[in-house]
């Protein structure tokens, strides 16, 4: 009977999603209220009907204009500090004010065609009749030039607004490596992307999100190299997306994402030109969205997260050592409170005597059994983590010295925590910085082995690892297996080691299926400039060997 | 009928089944039990009875690339008495996956988690095991590459850590039992690890390789699994000695026996960690292929369905076997040997047989 | 008790009703096949009612037949 209940309940629920999928159809974006099909003759009433679908907004300034000696009646409208004054001053204003046409005006469409040709100074000038359409160009930054017994009115390219300049990212500092990130303008992140790759294989490609807020996206990829498949997977999704406003490309993310229960993000972001034109030049997918210095790729996978730009930029040997540093800080961050809460309430025998005094010293007293008092611990260093990203800089910096020293001391000195869990969660924190991108992953996995060990101690923590693997193991991104590179057997040049460039004659196989080759093999000879020091003899005989 | 679409590459296919027949190490203290010192010859004596065994299941293989035991079993003895063989495998395999459980239960029991219901333990393994098996063959047999290498890595950390406790005289006396005894450990190791691989005829049709390479994958993972056992067993009887006999599991005592200085104590949580990983796979896949088997008794499509199921099928049938682990020993010494036997080496044989004398499969005209 | 019946009912939940809703019969009847043992073995064993083991008894069997080591 209860099960029945619910059974009908569940039916009920998936019957009221399946109406909901079929009446919500794709939203026409081009239908807006109280808007003619086409311009009317009279200016009057063009301009009525613009100021309507404008909602009357104040910021929309429209300048009437006589022309010619025959004071024809003319307008332009721009929205303020969307299109460059200057731009209209010089291109627009002053041209049709000094111009003295030979003779009567031309009427009509004529009229129109002659201010294009002859009047009008702009890079870009198109004639358009439909009001959305006028609409969606002004809002964008364009001046509309209408004239009195026109059924069209003039788009020209005025956009111009205040933005920000190329400048060091934020997010990702580099030691060594190009300072530049990207900015909140699209062309400008496109001109940068285009700058590293000066490929005519590297394709663009634009599209428009987002109901109300109508963003740009662009789409790059080398033609020849990403494969078809991903690309048009990501078109696929791209189309698919119908939602009201894109403010940032996490929208995006979270829209085409593969696996958006996951604790681990299968679409990769970055700041910085030269990661996306390494990403490219592996064959995925950049996604540029307007207004925002974060762009995306796809697909990605897990290993990337463990790799830098920096590793190329320095010397292998160094490189594979920081590489390997970051797996075990990774591996630290997950497991070491789990660890920390298996060994002291299960597995006591296997930490070594002296270190079992220690810690049963540390721990005599504290008033929580270990699972809270980690917990509580971990639960802290996130709270002073957040604190310190929000607030400017210096408080921040004030925020974790009263946070980390004075509280963390206070608290081991007044026995409310042992020592040693403050230890284990400082390391943990600390490490969790190794691998930003996966951060967030690691601090939900974090938790849910701390809650294992406490429970079935070792045992736990090895399931758990084994089910965090197959979870691994299941995702996918865009078609490419998530885990892809970190599976043994293929690949093995750039993941737990970072081989010598030259080792890197192929793309990572999982991405591109065409042109994987990068380059040619060759190995540079290990002391290069050695014929110079010796006899000439030898030098030959080494270079006969050599070929 | 091919329920699962998902493939698998040939090497993929070769570190399953040595993964596979690395994790049933664990089980030598069944053989230690009965040969004592001469363990290792049982084991060697297994394996190369087991060389004939093998190629048996390749020439299988090799007759019938696109199907499975059960579609085998369907052609070669008609469809009454396939489907009554088929049904008596899926029980084989049910039961194989159960005991392997309850083995991860009580091992866990005796060497980490002295205090925790085994109900958790086996429950916890197999919910871990069935978000896997959803996702069918692929994902199940992922990452055995990662516990070969790492079985692997760690047999040989360990040999190198006890090589200052190793002592010959270990050895002797060589050949001091009554050849029954041989015997029986030689069935033991032929059935127990090696003979299980007939699992494995299920899921060949999903795994891409050549009629030439079936043999040389086969090969590879029997010498891959073989030597890691036969080494274990050799490194066990070189510590132990005759005392093989005393322990429940010989090479938790061996590594616990590792002290070099103060710097290297108590490894065994090394040992054991990685066992409760090579066990976790063995049962994934018995899993798997109890559910597959389930599945395509009854033409089922979907087969996702069943998988919890039968996983809680499994722990409770489990808890039902063995009432203790020296039970367990003593059936796995005594009997099960024969019991196993018919579904590992007999009826393979007997179909192989039947297959050339009625000349399957019929080869279709292209 | 009451934990194993909501392990069960999870269970059931989880598989069965997408089974249900297929109206795939064939499938829920081997789901049945498997989850009526189930249940009936989890709650004998609730019950602490003894089961006896089935290779145990194949063992004994086998050893009345003399198949067997010893």
């Amino acid at each position: 009977m209860f099960l029945g209940y619910i059974f009908r309940k569940l039916s009920f629920l998936g019957n009221q999603y399946a109406l909901y999928r079929r009446t919500t159809g794709p939203y026409d974006r081009r239908s807006m209220e109280g808007a003619a099909k086409k311009l009317d003759k009279s200016l009057e009433k063009n301009l009525a009907c613009l100021k309507g679908m404008f909602s009357d907004s104040c910021d929309l300034k429209i300048h009437p204009l006589e022309l010619g000696p025959d004071r024809w009646p003319a307008a332009i409208l721009f929205i303020e500090g969307m299109a460059d004054n200057n731009k209209i001053t010089e291109g627009v204003l002053r041209p049709m004010n000094e111009w003295r046409p030979e003779g009567t005006l031309a009427a009509g469409q004529r009229l129109i065609e002659e201010l294009a040709k002859k009047v009008l100074c702009a890079g870009s000038i198109k004639p358009l009749s439909s009001p959305e359409e006028i609409v969606l160009e002004c809002l964008s930054g364009n001046t509309v030039v209408l004239a009195e017994g026109c059924t069209s009115g003039l788009i020209v390219g005025t956009k111009g607004w205040e933005k920000r300049s190329v400048s060091e990212p934020q997010a990702e500092t580099v030691i060594r490596g190009p300072r530049e990130g990207f900015t909140e303008n699209i062309c400008n992140n496109t001109a940068l992307i285009r700058r590293k790759i000066k490929s005519g294989k590297l394709h663009a490609e634009s599209l428009t999100v987002g109901r109300r807020t109508q963003t740009d996206v662009r789409l790059m990829y080398l033609d020849d190299v990403a494969s078809r498949q991903v690309v048009d997977e990501v078109k696929k999704r791209l189309s698919r997306l119908d939602v009201d406003a894109v403010l940032e490309s996490g929208y995006i993310e979270e829209y085409i994402e593969d696996a958006p229960f996951s604790p681990f993000s299968t679409v990769g972001y970055s700041e910085k030109p030269d990661v996306i034109a390494a990403q490219i030049l592996e064959g995925r997918v950049a996604i540029l969205v307007d207004g925002t210095p974060f762009v995306l790729t796809a697909p990605m996978l897990f290993i990337e997260s463990f790799q830098t730009t920096e590793d190329y930029y320095s010397r292998p040997l160094y490189a594979s050592l920081v590489r390997m540093l970051r797996f075990a800080g990774y591996l630290i961050t997950v497991f070491a409170p789990a660890l920390y809460i298996a060994l002291t309430s299960f597995h006591q025998e296997f930490i070594p005597t002296n270190l079992l005094f220690s810690i049963a010293n540390a721990r005599e007293g504290t008033p929580f059994p270990v699972l809270l008092e980690t917990m509580g611990m971990v639960f802290a260093f996130e709270i002073l983590r957040e604190a310190g990203i929000r607030l400017p800089r210096p408080v921040g910096q004030a925020i974790s010295i009263v946070g980390a020293l004075i509280m963390g001391d206070a608290a081991v000195s007044a026995g409310l925590v042992g020592a040693p869990v403050v230890i284990t969660v400082a390391i943990t924190a600390v490490a969790s910085f190794l691998v930003p991108a996966q951060n967030d992953a690691g601090s939900v996995l974090r938790i849910i082995m701390m809650i294992l060990a406490a429970f079935t101690g070792w045992y736990g923590i090895s399931m758990g690892f084994l089910a965090a693997l197959i979870h691994l193991g299941s995702l996918s991104s865009f078609g490419v297996p998530y885990f892809d590179g970190l599976a043994w057997t293929r690949d093995q040049e750039d993941t737990i080691v970072r081989l010598p460039l030259w080792f890197m004659i192929r793309r990572p196989k999982a991405i591109p299926e065409t042109n994987q080759i990068r380059g040619r093999f060759f190995i540079p000879s290990f002391r290069p400039h050695e014929a110079l020091d010796e006899d000439e003899e030898d030098a030959d005989e080494r270079r006969g060997e050599g070929t | 009928m091919r329920i699962d679409k998902g493939s698998i590459s040939g090497m993929q296919f070769m570190f399953a089944m040595a993964c596979y027949i690395q994790a049933s190490t664990l089980l030598t203290s069944f053989v230690a039990a009965v040969t004592t010192q001469d363990s290792w010859l049982a084991a060697l004596f297994g394996s190369l009875v087991c060389l004939p065994l093998i190629w048996l299941f390749r020439s299988l293989m090799v007759m019938f690339p696109n199907q499975n035991l059960l579609e085998i079993l369907d052609e070669v003895y008609g469809p009454v008495l396939g489907k009554i063989l088929g049904a008596a495998y899926c029980w084989f395999f049910i039961t194989l996956a159960s005991i392997n459980l309850t083995d991860l239960g009580d091992f866990t029991k005796l060497t980490i988690m002295e205090e925790t219901p085994n109900v958790v333990l086996l429950i916890m393994c197999i919910l871990v095991a069935a978000m896997a098996v959803r996702k069918g063959v692929s994902l199940v047999t992922r990452f055995s590459d990662f516990f070969v290498t790492v079985a692997f890595s760690i047999l040989v950390v360990s040999i190198v850590l006890v090589l200052n406790q190793i002592k010959p005289a270990n050895f002797l006396p060589i050949f001091d039992q009554p050849p029954i005894k041989y015997i029986q450990g030689t069935h033991i190791i032929a059935t127990i690890p090696y003979g299980e691989l007939v699992v494995f005829l299920m899921i060949h049709p999903n795994a891409k390789m050549s009629r030439r390479d079936t043999g040389r994958y086969l090969l590879w993972a029997f010498f891959l699994g073989g030597f890691t056992m036969l080494f274990i067993v050799l490194r066990d009887v070189a510590v132990l000695g005759n005392t093989l006999d005393m322990f429940t599991i010989p090479s938790l005592v061996t590594l616990r026996l590792v002290n070099l200085g103060m710097a290297l104590s108590r490894v065994e949580i090394l040992f054991v960690i990685i066992l409760i990983m090579l066990l976790f796979f063995k049962i994934m896949v018995l899993y798997y292929i109890s559910v597959l088997t389930v599945a395509h008794l009854l033409k089922i499509k979907k087969y996702r369905n069943l998988v919890l199921a039968l996983g809680a099928l499994m722990v409770t049938y489990g808890l039902t076997l063995y009432p203790c682990p020296v039970r367990h020993a003593a059936s796995a010494q005594e009997t099960v040997p024969f019991i196993w036997s018919p579904f590992e080496i007999l009826l393979p044989l007997l179909t192989f047989i039947v297959a050339k004398i009625r000349k399957l499969p019929v080869r279709k005209e292209m | 008790m009451i934990t194993v019946l909501i392990f069960f009912a999870l269970i059931l939940l989880i598989d069965l009703y997408p089974i249900v809703r297929r109206r795939s019969w064939r499938g829920a009847f081997g789901f049945l096949l498997l989850f009526i043992p189930a249940l009936t073995l989890a709650i004998l064993q609730q019950k602490n009612i003894e089961v006896p083991s089935l290779m145990l008894a194949l063992g004994d069997l086998l050893k009345s037949w003399g198949i067997s080591y010893r």
